[in-house]
């Protein structure tokens, strides 16, 4: 099978991956409309058709999404790319026998401006999303949009879908589902982006999340390894910083390294003390807070002991006041 | 009723037929129990299908497409809800007061307002203060 470029070679493969055998990719096709017994499609020649090339993702009950795959460089598509889709769509709809047609145009590089109202109009979805501002994605969160997509309409289309077939709601359904990835691209480019990562399906997480997840859980145990600190917790979940990344979630049980007995220090006063010292001060202690000092992490355990976490060093603090008399 | 609205928040206040409060994390434990509608579940975030659980929101904003207005017993405007969305990276939140309602949303959430003779896409980052929405409702700040 040979592929116009990789784009479409991967948009297939995601098709492939969601409507089996339902997925196909022609090149030079050309499209027919279905009801060719009307008088006024009757000329000298046959029936109107169309060559286009075409990623097609078909689903139950009788729905074929057409997928253009528009691999411009650096140049994005224009209204007049949108314009032909679309009246490819509208002509196959409107000549149908049953079969509905929706339409999708991926374009890694983007669109131009005018191409919103072309799309809209004419129940186009778009990928990337057109959002009212310049933005570009990266052509890697374009398939990943692809994908989203595609699965999410297989879903969607066992519940009642006619208000998918006219406009905009196919394009809506469509920006719908792919309008959140600028958060999350934004949150990867954000000077700390890509600091927070959930273990085990390697997302891309927040601080924000790590408090909502693991604040309220007790530790069961300190681990130390030649290339991360962190915690085991309760409910299967850990912690773990390895290098400047913050790992947490469910447990893998895969810290990378091999077990070391860290650097240890207490109080303020900065005292040499032993892992195991802090492996008994803080198993059993619940989290009641956390901070992330970018060079170091801190959590606040059962409101009154503060462990940090800082490069090859674990540091434990009693917070209660007065110091001098709440050393450890 | 059949107004119809796709939201998209971390929090959304939902409501069912008879005004009872619907906790969201609740109501994704019970969709999980029938996957297909599940939309997307993933590192973004969580997409759920509820346009035949006849679940409301409340909201400041008329029937979308038809400006229509629908006061439910307390004065509030209920819109039936299509489809949820949680993400997990919100852009920027901001309040703004539309209508009666002040609400939070997103600085990429899209809204439709009069321009002229025609109609135009806002992100709520750009709403203004004396726009007026498709629905006919204010921006009062």
């Amino acid at each position: 099978m040979t592929f116009k470029n990789r784009l479409e070679e991967v948009v297939f493969q995601i098709a492939k991956d969601v409507c089996a055998q339902r997925a196909s990719v022609e090149h030079n096709k050309v499209i027919e409309i279905e009801a060719t017994d009307r008088i006024e499609v009757a000329t000298f020649s046959g029936p109107p058709k169309k060559e286009i090339d075409v990623v097609t993702a078909g689903y139950e009950p009788n729905i074929k999404l057409l997928i253009s795959c528009m691999q411009y460089g650096s140049s994005k598509a224009e209204p007049s790319d949108v314009q032909e889709w679309g009246d490819v769509i509208r002509t196959l709809n409107k000549y149908s026998k049953g079969t509905s047609f929706l339409g999708l145009i991926v374009s890694p590089s983007g669109f131009t401006a005018g191409c919103e109202g072309w799309a809209t109009s004419s129940n186009l979805s778009l990928i990337p999303p057109m959002k009212g501002k310049q933005l570009s994605f990266e052509f890697d969160t374009s398939l990943q949009m692809v994908r989203r997509v595609l699965s999410a309409l297989a879903k969607r289309l066992t519940f009642p879908h006619s208000d998918l077939l006219s406009p905009p709601g196919f394009y809506n359904f469509v920006y719908d589902l792919t309008k959140d990835f600028e958060g999350r691209d934004v949150q990867k480019s954000a000077q700390h982006g890509g600091r927070y990562v959930l273990l085990r399906t390697g997302w891309l997480s927040s601080f924000g999340e790590l408090v909502a997840t693991l604040i309220g859980r007790s530790i069961v145990d300190a681990i130390a390894t030649t290339q991360c600190l962190g915690l085991r917790l309760s409910e299967g979940l850990a912690f773990r910083v390895v290098r400047d990344q913050i790992q947490f979630g469910t447990d893998d049980n895969c810290a990378p390294g091999r077990r070391t007995k860290p650097l240890c220090m207490k109080n303020l006063s900065n005292d040499h003390c032993t892992f195991d010292f802090i492996k008994d001060l803080v198993r059993g202690q619940r989290l009641t807070s956390a901070g992330d000092f970018g060079s170091h992490f801190e959590f606040g355990l059962s409101n009154e002991i503060n462990l940090g976490f800082h490069p090859g060093m674990l540091h434990v603090v009693r917070t209660r006041n007065p110091i001098e008399l709440n050393v450890l | 009723m059949s107004h119809r609205h796709v939201i998209s928040t971390e929090k959304p206040i939902l409501f069912d037929q008879k005004h009872g409060r619907i906790d969201i994390d609740e109501l994704i434990g019970t969709c999980r129990k029938e996957p297909r509608r599940i939309l997307a579940d993933d590192e973004i975030g969580i997409v759920l299908y509820v346009g035949d659980l006849d679940i409301y929101r409340v909201s400041g904003f008329a029937d979308p497409i038809t400006g229509e207005p629908s006061p439910d017993h307390n004065g509030h405007w209920g819109q039936k809800v299509l489809q949820i969305s949680t993400h997990r990276f919100p852009t920027k939140i901001m309040r703004r007061q539309i209508g009666s309602v002040v609400m939070s949303t997103t600085s990429d959430n899209v809204f439709l307002v009069h321009d002229g003779r025609r109609v135009r896409k806002v992100r709520g980052e750009d709403l203004k203060k004396g726009m007026v929405l498709n629905t006919g409702e204010k921006v009062l700040w």
